[in-house]
Order: structure tokens, then sequence, then C-alpha cells
């Protein structure tokens, strides 16, 4: 207990004291995260919109393939890309191994599953008479889409955070596609691999506890979103 | 007489079960028409095609002398108002659900927010504009669903079962708000009701359905008589 004490004072030194690297590496997994979280939104939500109100042939399998992509195992993402990034791969010449582009586009597809299948439940559970309300006050099909998602707001946003919490969180993909390096596509959680490997706990605790700090940031965000727009 | 419907060889099927068959109905512009019959008789089915909400399987409707088409399916569906029985509200304030439908028609916000307090103000609803609309009583938001249709105008209005679940004294707004349009604008309205009082005071005519059909008599058939259709009110 005391070495856990210890290594969490030391923790809370390095958060307090602005280190330069603790925060460089909070940076990169905020930019990687952050920027596939919005990607994913932006094919997620109107993929599950299309996904929801359509009927088509195969409707159910979709639905199997995407439950079961919610759960892709992040190792298997990173490994997929590994081989389709390095040089010897398709798409090698894009030069995105072991860069932040890289990272993002792993956590995209590990997110947009998630969006997708969140975002469709969201729509499907809304009353029906939101469509026919829509379509009789004469909106076009643009019109009641962007409509939709608007009711839905409250579910999406839900869907979004959970994503965002899904791929902030990874390990292997950041690990896989990033490769790791100090000051380029180190992560959170690849540092807290690495630094707890080599025994300095302190730097990894300080990680985890800002890892956890910004969960509970954006969970309290959308709580208070939530409760705003009920009022 | 210059028609508001003109309906032929109607026949409107869900997943190849026939729930309408129409063979003629002609509505008169200016007319107030009650629909009548059980649940299950296809009232809600008929007003759905009244509203161009749903294509017809076979048959044609006429809307004052247009024939209605997969391609002005949108037009005429702007020209017609249509209250649900169980209206949906948008999670918004009251002025804001009046005014959607006048900005998906590209209405300037000033003059739709103009509209929507003048026709709050008709149904009695003055004051109700920065209200959350999802915190209104049955009556209210029936009130404000009916704005909502008046303010873009229509040349009917189509009405499901409007004063089911309302009080009496909510029930009777509704209906003069109806009388009203109708004297006043020479408005043509179509109401799907239970409620025989309803039908007598308002009605200028009377479509008795069932089991998807017009029929002359409901009472002569058990399978029709509504057992709902009655004079009382809460």
């Amino acid at each position: 207990m005391d070495f856990l004490g210890k290594a969490l004072w030391s923790a809370l030194g390095l958060i307090v004291s602005l280190d330069p690297e603790v925060y460089f590496i909070v940076w990169t997994s905020l930019q990687v995260a952050g920027s596939a979280t919005v990607l994913a939104s932006i094919v997620g939500v109107p993929l599950g919109l299309l996904i929801a109100l359509n009927r088509f042939r195969g409707k159910s399998a979709v639905l199997v393939v995407l439950n079961t992509l919610m759960a892709l195992p992040t190792v298997v993402v990173g490994l997929l890309f590994y081989a389709l990034l390095s040089r010897q791969g398709p798409l090698g010449d894009l030069g995105l191994l072991f860069t932040p582009s890289g990272i993002t586009l792993g956590l995209f597809v590990l997110a947009v599953p998630t969006v997708v299948n969140l975002s469709l439940a969201a729509i499907q559970a809304l009353d029906r008479n939101l469509f026919l309300t829509c379509k009789l006050l004469g909106a076009s099909l643009s019109q009641e889409a962007v409509k939709i998602v608007k009711e839905a707001r409250f579910a999406i946003t839900a869907a979004v955070v959970v994503a965002f919490g899904r791929v902030i969180s990874e390990v292997g993909i950041a690990m896989m596609l990033g490769g790791n390096i100090r000051g380029f596509t180190r992560t959170m959680t690849t540092a807290i691999a690495l630094e707890t490997a080599k025994g300095e706990f302190e730097l990894g605790l300080a990680l985890g506890t800002i890892l956890l700090s910004v969960a509970l940031a954006v969970n309290a965000f959308l709580f208070l979103l939530q409760r705003s727009g009920k009022q | 007489m210059n028609l508001a419907y003109e309906i032929r060889d109607l026949r409107f099927s869900y997943d190849n079960s026939t729930a309408l068959f129409i063979e003629e109905l002609l509505i008169p512009s200016g007319r107030i028409v009650a629909l009548v019959g059980p649940n299950g008789s296809g009232k809600t089915t008929l007003l759905h095609n009244l509203a161009f909400l749903v294509v017809p399987q076979t048959g044609t409707i006429k809307f004052f002398g247009e024939l209605q088409t997969h391609r002005n399916l949108l037009d005429l569906r702007r020209k017609v108002g249509l209250l649900l029985q169980v209206p949906y509200l948008f999670h918004e304030t009251v002025l804001a659900n009046v005014m959607w439908g006048l900005r998906v028609r590209g209405i300037p916000r000033n003059r739709s927010r103009e509209i929507a307090r003048a026709t709050l103000e008709q149904v009695g609803l003055s004051g109700f504009e920065k209200r959350f609309a999802r915190s209104l009583s049955g009556g209210e938001s029936q009130r404000v669903a009916l704005a909502r249709a008046l303010a873009l105008e229509p040349e009917v209005l189509l009405l499901d079962e409007p004063t089911n679940h309302l009080d009496k004294e909510s029930a009777e707004r509704i209906e003069e708000i109806v009388i009203e349009l109708n004297r006043g604008y020479d408005k043509t309205v179509v109401i799907a009701t239970h409620d025989a009082q309803t039908v007598q005071k308002l009605a200028h005519q009377v479509i008795n359905l069932c089991d998807g059909r017009m029929v002359n008599d409901l009472s002569s058939s058990s399978s029709c008589a509504d057992p709902d259709y009655n004079n009382s009110r809460k």
C-alpha cells in the first residue's frame, strides 16, 4: 500500500507540475481519439439513419454483422491495418504506418460500428409518429433526416461518447499502428503499458489518472447536456 | 360541384392484406365530412391516403382535379394538414414546433414567427410560445398540433379522432375551431371519430366504414357496429 501511495503522490506531482512529456502524450491521445470519433460520427450517424429507416433484403444480416463488429478485438484491427499500411501492403505508399494519422484510421474503423449500431438503436426507439409528422408537415427527405437526428440527439450523443470511450482507452491499435514512438505517436494507453513494463509506475499512474479524468469529464458533460435539454 | 377529393377504385394493402377498398368517394370542397366505423375499419388508413402519406396499390385519387402520382406526392402533401390521433410534438418550444413546417417550406424566420404566433392565438394558446411542448397537457398538445397544421394554411384539414382522450372542455374547443375554419375560411375538413356528438354537431356528410369498405349503415352488420360510438362525454 505504501508503494502505491508513493506512486500516486508522484503521479499527482507530474500532473500538477505540467510535465511536458505527460501533456504531449495526453494531447496525442485526445487528438487521435477525437479525430477518429468525429470522423466515425460523420460516417456512422447517417449510416445508422439509413439502415434504421429503410427496409431492404439482408437487413437482419447487416444488423448481426454490426453487432459482431462492436466486439471487434482491437489487435485484429491493428493487425489488419498494419498489413495494409506496411511498405509491402496495398496502402503502403500513403506512409501512414507509425504516424498519428495511421492510429486515427484504425481507431475510426473501431468506432464506426459502435456509432452506427447505437445511432440505429436510438432512431428505431423513436416514436413512429415523428416520421409521419415530418412527412405530413411537408418535409423533404433531407429535412426529415435532419429532424430525426435532432429528435434523437441525446441518445446519439451518448453513442458518440461510448465510441470515444472505446477508442481513447484501447491499446492494440495505438501500439501496432503508432509504434509507441516517444514525442510522436505515444498515447496514454501505450505509455501506461510501456512505463509499467519498465517499472515506472509514477508516469503510468499519472496517465491512468488523466485517462480516468477525461472519461469523467466527457460523461459529466453528457449528463449536463441531457439535463439541460430535458428542462 | 367543386370536388376536394375524387377517389376511384382505391385499394390499399399492408403486406398483401387489403386494408382499404373504395370504389368511389367524392368529397365536395368546403364540407365537413365524418368518417365513422369501429377500430380497424380503415379510417386512419383512408386519412393517410387522403394526406398523401402513402400511395395506394391501385386506383386514383384526384385532389381538386389534380391526379396523385409518385412525382407530385410532396406538392400534394403540402396542401393538406393532418392532425394525428396522438400528435407528436418535437422536443422544442411550442413556437418552434409551429414554425417548423413553415421553415421547411422556405418561409423566412421572422415571417414564420409572425404566422406561428397568430395561429397559436387562433387556437387559444397565446402566451404558450416559450413553453416546452412536451410539458403540455393532452388538450394543449392537441391544440399545438392543430396550430402547427393550420399555420401551413392547408386546403383540406384531416383530423384523426381529435377529441379522443380529451376532456369535455378541450374537445369543445377543438370543435369550435373546426367550425370556425369551415364557416369562416370555407375549409374542407375530414374527421375520423367515434363520438356521435361530434358527428351531429359538425358533419355535413357521414361516411361509414366497415372492414375497409364504405357501407350505408353500420348497425345493420354485427361485425361493424361500433362499440365505442357513443353519445356520452367525459
